[in-house]
């Protein structure tokens, strides 16, 4: 299931980079370059050859795990991986924690008090901020702690220090547990009508473990599926953020890479972020399993 | 007992008033209209439409020609409601032409991915062996992208513009229509009235397009209208990014591309896009919620 999938991201990616406009190889020698440095940089990179033996080399590399080097700055693409993924990782982990921790409680209190102020109140800030766009509330929150306040750093991550996370974590976490308390409040309720819990409440337990034993444990499981798929999510998912914040992850790195036509650091991002999707889409499918004891494995 | 009094014991239905038609469609309907949180999404989105075909009637100034250097970096004030931006042109005007951007990208997109979507849905769910085998694993190369990365990919792969980004929001959208599409034709391809129009001698394409296809429109009318809201955001990342509708043209997006220059002094060149932007996503999300609550009471929260 992963290679064939792979193999079809890594020809849909390369035949998109092979149609973009403008040669790559001005890129690398120039606009004004001589005719002869123009055709050795072709050769060299065997820009020359047809498509599929360009992209056949290429694949051979690959399975060999040599990523190739950017055409911009010359550095290996595993290298800049390796060097960037820790920011994106980072940034994914704290606004994954802040994405439950918020998504979940909301979305639990909003379920329990169906119907009430507190619950339209929920809902109508939820859905305010499915609506706002990640840009949006990153200048909002730039706006708002790096001018107003003037509290927290806004761009770049100094020293590595949590405090350059915290802003565009909030960003991301808030607008991904949006999402999940939507997702928790149906749930929830979808549970909540269910006769079991009508059995347990008329046997004269106490509502609290009405709600956190018995109607939690079973809306967990679609939740607990999505947990997993989110954070696949937000791990591909950080580029605009990281651009705005000027975070040196992965994500800002692809836009970089992208813009430049830095063909091979394209290739090599994209290829590690759907091995990493494909990944996550693996997990959610074997967590099914795990979680629901209802669902047989095959 | 005589046929002719065994008719008369059995009551017979008897023939409707016109006035009140009772199709599952028209009830649909009735029950939107009644729908408080439905209606106000559809406000929103047909103000959001008279906005942007009367732009040229109701913008004070020309979005790109009014630029005036002298009144550059204003806030809002009388004159200018929404301020002004680097240029000196009125924010107010950028903003109710940028909604013609928005909302045809927005709409124009759901074309592709519907019709790329329905078609390869309904051949999958149909047919399936070889074919659902095929299309599936297409969708699944599809899955694999991060969404957001890949259209930049295809916009930058096709050259920037608007309809660079018409094309590439629709290409990506597509592989959950197809899933949602192959799954109801695949729920629905055994039932009874499928049999009963096979066995009339009805042929596939009548049998997915008369038969099965109608009976799958209401989650294809939800899933497009949050696609639709999808594809707005989409598109002001896009053009955020610098991708998209190049200036002048004015976008959402490139307005706050441009105004983050800016946030420190002028914060009203990235608030008021802004706003436009979350005000459209919000109704036509408050709209999309509604249908879900009328055509699936399954879905219902």
């Amino acid at each position: 299931m992963l290679i064939p999938v792979m193999i079809g991201v890594s020809l849909v990616t390369f035949s998109l980079l092979y149609i973009v406009p403008g040669n790559s190889v001005e890129i690398i020698v120039g606009e004004r370059a001589r005719e002869e440095t123009r055709e050795n940089a072709v050769k060299e990179l065997g820009l020359d050859k047809p498509f599929h033996h360009q992209y056949f080399s290429y694949m051979a590399k690959v399975t060999r795990g040599d990523l190739g080097k950017s055409y911009i700055n010359n550095r290996s693409i595993k290298e800049s991986i390796k060097k960037r993924f820790p920011v994106t990782f980072k940034l994914t982990l704290y606004s994954f924690i802040i994405s439950v921790v918020v998504g979940i409680f909301v979305g639990v209190i909003s379920a329990v008090k169906q119907n009430t102020s507190t619950d339209s109140f929920v809902r109508g800030v939820t859905l305010l901020g499915v609506s706002t766009p990640v840009m949006f509330s990153s200048l909002l929150m730039i706006y708002i702690f790096g001018v107003w306040l003037k509290i927290l750093p806004v761009s770049g991550v100094g020293d590595g220090s949590i405090k350059y996370f915290i802003l565009p974590s909030l960003v991301l976490g808030l607008n991904s547990a949006v999402f999940r308390a939507r997702l928790t409040r149906s749930c929830m309720l979808e549970v909540i009508r269910q006769d079991y819990i009508r059995t347990a409440r008329s046997k004269g337990l106490s509502e609290k473990v009405v709600i956190y034993k018995h109607a939690m444990r079973n809306a967990m499981i679609p939740i607990a599926t999505n947990l997993i798929m989110s954070f696949g999510y937000l791990l591909t998912g950080s580029a605009i953020t990281e651009t705005i914040f000027g975070l040196p992850g992965l994500g800002s790195e692809t836009i970089r890479a992208v813009f430049q036509r830095d063909v091979p650091a394209v290739m090599g991002y994209f290829l590690f972020q759907a091995v990493i999707f494909v990944t996550f889409n693996l997990l959610v499918d074997i967590s099914y399993a795990l979680i629901n004891p209802r669902i047989r494995f095959n | 007992m005589y046929k002719s009094e065994m008719i008369k014991k059995i009551p017979q239905r008897q023939p409707k008033k016109k006035s009140r038609s009772n199709s599952p469609w028209m009830i649909a309907l009735r029950r939107l209209f009644r729908d408080k949180t439905a209606m106000m999404g559809l406000y929103i989105i047909v103000f959001l439409i008279l906005i942007s075909v009367f732009a040229p009637i109701i913008s004070p100034y020309d979005p790109i020609e009014d630029f005036n250097l002298s009144d550059a970096f204003q806030g809002p004030s009388m004159k200018y409601w929404f301020g002004t931006d680097w240029m000196g042109r009125d924010i107010l005007s950028r903003v109710l032409y940028g909604s013609r951007i928005s909302l045809t990208i927005g709409l124009a997109s759901r074309i592709v991915t519907l019709s790329l979507g329905i078609t390869l849905g309904a051949l999958a769910g149909y047919f399936r062996g070889r074919v659902d085998m095929v299309i599936m694993r297409i969708v699944e190369i599809m899955d694999a992208f991060p969404n957001f990365l890949f259209a930049i990919a295809i916009s930058v792969a096709i050259g920037r513009g608007l309809y660079t980004v018409f094309f590439a929001l629709g290409f990506v959208g597509w592989s959950g229509m197809c899933r949602l599409i192959r799954g109801q034709v695949m729920a629905y391809r055994e039932s009874e009235f499928v049999e009963a129009s096979r066995s009339l001698g009805a042929s596939n394409l009548r049998i997915i397009f008369k038969e099965i296809l109608p009976n799958c429109m209401a989650p294809v009318i939800i899933s497009t209208t949050m696609g639709i809201s999808n594809a707005i955001m989409a598109e002001a990342g896009l053009s955020f990014l610098g991708l998209g509708a190049q200036p002048p043209t004015p976008t959402w997006g490139s307005m706050m591309n441009f105004g983050r220059q800016y946030i420190w002094t002028e914060p009203h060149m990235v608030i008021f896009p802004g706003l436009a932007i979350v005000l459209t996503v919000y109704g036509f999300n408050l709209f999309g919620d509604g249908l879900r609550d009328v055509l699936d009471p399954r879905m219902k929260d």
